[in-house]
């Protein structure tokens, strides 16, 4: 694996990426960079294309053309295990969790998966105790409320030390509770490593991202500081207006 | 008496062997496997004929049987993991289907339907034979509970559980979902592969029909009678349709090995298995 300067272990640099549907252009040449050890945010109005652009950075689907690079390798069209095992991990709009198997065993997941075996005892419970989750730690994931549900798939992403994060909406169908537990999460995640932040919840946004980049039918609209971004015309009129 | 108390209870043994290690095929890789029996037949065709044909030892034979059949359980899963699970169980059938085609045909080979006869059992010094058969199979019956136990337990089997629950989840977090599988497969053959070589010993004599596509449905039912999520419940499955046969045998229905009756228990076994497993699908989607 290609070693990053510093603490922060990679940046990724999407070029040019599109990817269509029949004749649904969901991602349509779309470029934009999350530097190493930053938080982008990815705004957008629903069915703008950011979770294809994560299914892509993720490897779910093949790009119908474009670039992404990561660490000098372009991770485009990969099979996921191969970019997940290169540190690239994702979460989805939905929980994902195992209904059957306890939080904690669903937490080693993230572990287990790209073959770091089963987690220490100390290293599992400091990670459940950052999510909340230790009183439930040997609950079946399944019978949790929700909003539990998608902090376990929060803090089993983080079970697989990332270098890049892609969260897809991770505080859509949370209490205002469950979302101070993954804020701060994502705030001491982003203290080495690389967030992409896909969320409708601006307020959290302009908290935690350096950067953020506005999608809108498919194509990029605009991109740069929040503070900016929260003013501009052309974005309040597709996205706060 | 004795001696037909001591087949039966290691005929459950096997058979015992045999429900854990499709157990954790079936209930934790989530693969429905109708090869469990056939695998079982080629375990016990490469002990019989090895041990008969070859003079191979009868402990070098089960070796073989072990290795030999969760290789050709690897290269049956190598190509199958990634369908779906009805194109899985009707690849899996039609390689039941196809070996016991083989093993009847091949006479060169596996003396077709004449079967294995005469088939040697582990001894040592002038023990009784039948005894010690009846401790083999309840010490390897013992350590496979103990084995599969802790596969159950393991950071491998939860990982088969979240790939039978949400393969593309696990494979985004690095986990490589068709190796996995492959792997389970494998171990669950090695598995049916002791069964085969011990049920080889205490039959004496096998031929193709044994092995027919109701013996991998049997062993099935065993899975599934005793709940998929325990190994302890396979053995429970496994002790009740052998046990239940055996008794009934007693009861002076003199018909377990061929007649209606069995057909009939038979009948019912698929029945439930395929309602219990629909049903089981329905209920956690
Ligand atoms: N697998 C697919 N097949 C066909 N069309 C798809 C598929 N995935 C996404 N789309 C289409 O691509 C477009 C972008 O969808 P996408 O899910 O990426 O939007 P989004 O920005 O994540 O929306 P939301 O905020 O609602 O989650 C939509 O028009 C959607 O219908
Ligand atoms: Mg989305």
């Amino acid at each position: 694996m290609t070693a990053a300067s510093g603490s922060a272990r990679g940046g990724v640099e999407i070029r040019r990426l599109h990817k269509s549907f029949g004749g649904v252009r969901a991602v349509w040449d779309v470029s934009f960079t999350v530097p190493a050890g930053k938080t982008v945010g990815l705004i957008g109005p629903n069915g703008s294309g950011k979770t294809t652009l994560l299914n892509l950075l993720a490897g779910y689907y093949k790009p119908d053309a474009g670039e992404i690079l990561y660490g000098g390798t372009d991770l485009a069209g990969l099979p996921p295990e191969r970019i997940a095992r290169a540190g690239v991990v994702r979460t989805w709009q939905d929980p994902r969790i195992v209904p059957d198997l306890t939080v904690a065993e669903n937490v080693a997941i993230g572990a287990l998966a790209r073959g770091a075996g089963m987690p220490n005892d100390a290293a599992r419970r400091a990670l459940l105790a950052e999510s909340g989750l230790t009183a439930v730690a040997d609950t079946p994931a399944g019978s949790l409320p929700y909003g539990q549900q998608k902090l376990v798939a929060i803090a089993r992403s983080l079970a697989a030390s990332p270098a890049v994060l892609l969260l897809d909406e991770p505080l859509a169908g949370l209490s205002a509770f469950e979302r101070q537990h993954v804020v701060a999460l994502i705030q001491q995640f982003r203290t080495t490593g690389t967030v992409l932040l896909v969320d409708h919840a601006f307020g959290v946004i302009a908290q935690l991202c350096d950067h953020v980049v506005v999608l809108n039918t498919g194509t990029k609209l605009t991109e740069g500081p929040p503070g900016v971004i929260s003013k501009d015309p052309s974005v309040i009129e597709v996205y706060f207006g | 008496m004795i001696v037909y108390l001591y087949e039966v209870v290691a005929l459950a043994c096997i058979f015992a062997i045999a429900s854990m290690s499709l157990n954790l095929v079936l209930g934790r890789a989530g693969l429905f496997s109708l090869a469990h029996g056939v695998l079982l037949g080629i375990g016990a065709y490469i002990y019989g004929l090895l041990t008969t044909q070859a003079g191979v030892s009868p402990a070098v034979g089960v070796v073989a049987a072990v290795v030999g059949t969760a290789v050709l359980g690897a290269a049956l899963a190598a190509v199958s993991v990634h369908l779906d699970e009805e194109q899985f169980a009707v690849t899996t059938l039609a390689f039941n289907l196809l070996v016991v085609i083989v093993l009847t045909n091949w006479a060169s080979l596996t003396r077709g339907a004449y079967g294995v006869a005469q088939i040697p059992r582990l001894s040592i010094g002038d023990a009784d034979p039948q005894l010690m058969l009846l401790l083999a199979a309840l010490l390897l019956a013992a350590l496979t509970f103990v084995a599969f136990r802790a596969l159950a337990k393991s950071g491998f089997g939860q990982l088969l559980v979240a790939s039978a629950s949400d393969p593309d989840m696990v494979r985004a977090l690095g986990g490589p979902v068709w190796s996995l599988r492959v792997r389970a497969f494998a171990i669950g053959s090695a598995g049916a592969g002791l069964a085969g070589a011990l049920f080889a010993m205490q039959a004496g004599y096998i031929a193709p029909p044994l092995f027919e596509l109701h013996l991998s449905v049997l062993i099935l039912a065993m899975v599934i009678l005793g709940g998929t999520r325990s190994v302890g419940g396979a053995v429970l499955g496994a002790v009740v349709l052998i046990g239940i046969p055996e008794a009934l045998r007693f009861a002076a229905f003199n018909a377990v090995s061929a007649g209606p009756l069995r057909q009939i228990v038979f009948g019912l076994l698929i029945i439930v298995t395929i309602y219990v497993r629909l049903h089981s699908k329905t209920s956690r989607a």
